[in-house]
């Protein structure tokens, strides 16, 4: 479990990561979600010691990443795909990783069979594509057999077959019970394997939860009724918690109410229906709409600033 | 040992056993990341291959360096050669850390080893031995060649541990790790080569010879403690007590590196990577 407490990092005046607290569930996909600069990589870098925290703490099963004694067992990490010596080859890369902390060679090729690099292992990584190498971060990433992976925008630059490779990997690992804790800017991505959220901006927290539970919570699914008398709908519709706009002469956009009771109550009131469909906010609107309003104050902070 | 039938479903769990990082561990590493990299090698190779030549010329030729001064009578005078085999061996001290950092591997060195200090120690103790090693058979391959040459007097059946041979030999040779430990201090301090090799040159190199003329009379004679000139004592083995003796020296060389290798681990404990 990652528990992050009042996490706060400052690069001089400028505020990298500002009183950030949530905690990741042990054994889910957990989504790590923001704007470009939003802070995610710094947060991810405080997790393994890379940078120290201005205040607050971010912890590992209540450990400080630092203080574990074989931190490789525990953590799987994969922060900048290209942060390897490009005259290295793989292989020797993956060994000088292995040897730290005394894992034996056959697992060095074991990880290279699993991403599938054996056959370009002895070569220098310089000549690999950003594939390859997030392949090569991946396989990294598992060579101490870790139960928590960390991964930085580990979708970044792939293409269309890298990024369904990565996919079906990631859900692999999580299937097996492992916490994978990973960012991206794309909420789109993230979807399709995280169950958690964890959405900041500017360095802030914005929402944490279950996908479902975030989508929901910025905008709750609205109805678009069409009718022959929408002044007359719009009144039968009223109730607490129901909020009704009217976007046309015929056109209602009903939240608070499913359609089917719009429904009964359009039968009820002997009016007719031309239109009754359900809107869902897609995910990438909800997270325009989550990170909209924190780019929007820094924004205005920063002209009242100037 | 483990299947490779089964992949991504089936992480070889058993044989990583009670795994954790160890002295033993880091240095392994260090050792396959000093020759697993080209250029890394290439430097340290050149660095022996170069003074090995040199001298192998200056004895076969029977010229010796300063012989003006009366250094053709000097046993142990072809390792007047040697601070070249050093000059290089900075550069590839400068180069095992800062191409960490240059190519972002530093930060999965750091990862695996994030109490750090390791890491550091580990460099330099692998650096130490390797060119300790690497500069201790060369002496000998050279001192062997000195007595077939037989082209210095001096020298001529004299035994290597003879103490008119031994600690002149011995310091020349000391010089090579101490410059390889000297640029990684340097190289970790500023985490960057062209920054880390200009401060060398510019201060360490030229600096004996620029600082007087900016210095009050009364303190010129402090470039006398700056590294080179203590590394000349040192190398004299006793010949020269000018300004002062090896025992001075061998403190004066120690200190620079306990405050440059503590002011680098100081840093790279405190610093954000």
């Amino acid at each position: 479990m990652i528990v992050s407490e009042h996490l706060t990092k400052r690069y001089g005046e400028k505020i990298a990561v500002e009183d950030l607290s949530f905690t990741v569930r042990h054994g889910a996909v957990t989504g790590f979600l923001g704007p470009n600069g939003a802070g995610k990589s710094t947060t991810m870098r405080m997790l393994v010691g890379l940078d120290h925290p201005t205040s607050g703490t971010i912890t590992l099963g209540g450990k400080v990443y630092s203080e574990l004694p074989d931190p490789l067992r525990h953590v799987g990490v994969m922060l900048d795909a290209r942060a390897v010596h490009p005259a290295r080859s793989a292989y020797h890369h993956l060994l000088s990783i292995a040897q730290t902390q005394g894992f034996p060679k056959q697992r060095v090729n074991h990880v290279l069979e699993m991403v599938g690099l054996s056959s370009v292992a002895q070569k220098r990584t310089g000549g690999y594509s950003l594939g390859m190498s997030q392949r090569l971060g991946i396989a990294a990433a598992l060579l101490g057999d870790p139960d928590v992976l960390v991964l930085d925008e580990p979708v970044n630059g792939l293409d269309p077959d890298g990024v369904l490779w990565l996919r079906e990997t990631l859900s692999g690992l999580a299937r097996e019970g492992r916490t994978v804790f990973l960012s991206s800017h794309l909420m789109s991505e993230l979807s399709l394997i995280a169950e958690d959220l964890i959405v900041i901006g500017q360095g802030k927290l914005l929402a944490a939860g279950s996908v479902d539970d975030i989508v929901s919570s910025v905008a709750p699914d609205s109805t678009r009724v069409v009718s022959n008398d929408a002044e007359k709908l719009a009144t039968a519709l009223q109730g607490t918690h129901v909020s009704v706009t009217s976007t046309g002469r015929e056109t209602l956009l009903v939240q608070g109410r499913s359609a089917r009771e719009i429904g009964a109550i359009a039968a009820a009131e002997r009016i007719t229906l031309y239109e009754l469909a359900t809107e869902r906010l897609s995910l990438e609107e909800a997270f325009m709409r989550i990170t909209r309003n924190a780019i929007d104050y820094g924004i205005n902070q920063q002209e009242v600033a100037a | 040992m483990t299947s490779h039938t089964a992949l991504a479903s089936a992480p070889a769990g058993a044989d990583l056993g009670a795994a954790r990082i160890s002295a033993v561990g880091m240095l392994k590493s260090e050792w396959t990341k000093l020759w697993s990299v080209r250029s890394l090698w290439i430097s340290l190779t050149a660095a022996f291959a170069l003074t090995i030549g040199l001298c192998s010329y200056m004895i076969i030729d029977g010229q010796m360096l300063g012989s003006d001064d009366g250094g053709g009578s000097i046993p142990f005078g072809w390792t007047a050669i040697y601070p070249i085999g050093m000059l290089i061996l900075v550069i590839h001290g400068v180069l095992t850390i800062t191409s960490e950092y240059s190519t972002g591997s530093i930060r999965t060195s750091l990862v695996a080893a994030p109490r750090r200090t390791g890491l550091l120690l580990s460099k330099a103790a692998v650096l130490t031995a390797v060119t300790t090693v690497l500069g201790a058979l060369m002496s000998v391959l050279l001192y062997t060649l000195l007595q077939f040459a037989g082209t210095v007097p001096s020298a001529r059946g004299m035994s290597l541990f003879d103490p008119d041979m031994f600690w002149g030999v011995l310091g020349g040779t000391l010089v090579l790790p101490y410059g390889a430990l000297f640029g990684l201090a340097l190289g970790g301090l500023l985490r960057n080569a062209a920054a880390a090799i200009a401060l060398y040159f510019g201060v360490f190199q030229l600096g004996p010879q620029i600082f007087p003329a900016f210095l009050p009379d009364g303190l010129a004679h402090l470039v006398d403690y700056m590294p080179l000139a203590a590394i000349d004592v040192m190398r004299a083995a006793g010949l020269s007590t000018e300004p002062y003796g090896v025992g001075v020296a061998v403190v004066v060389l120690l200190a620079w590196l306990v405050m440059l290798g503590g002011a680098t681990w100081w840093l790279l404990k405190r610093r954000d990577v």
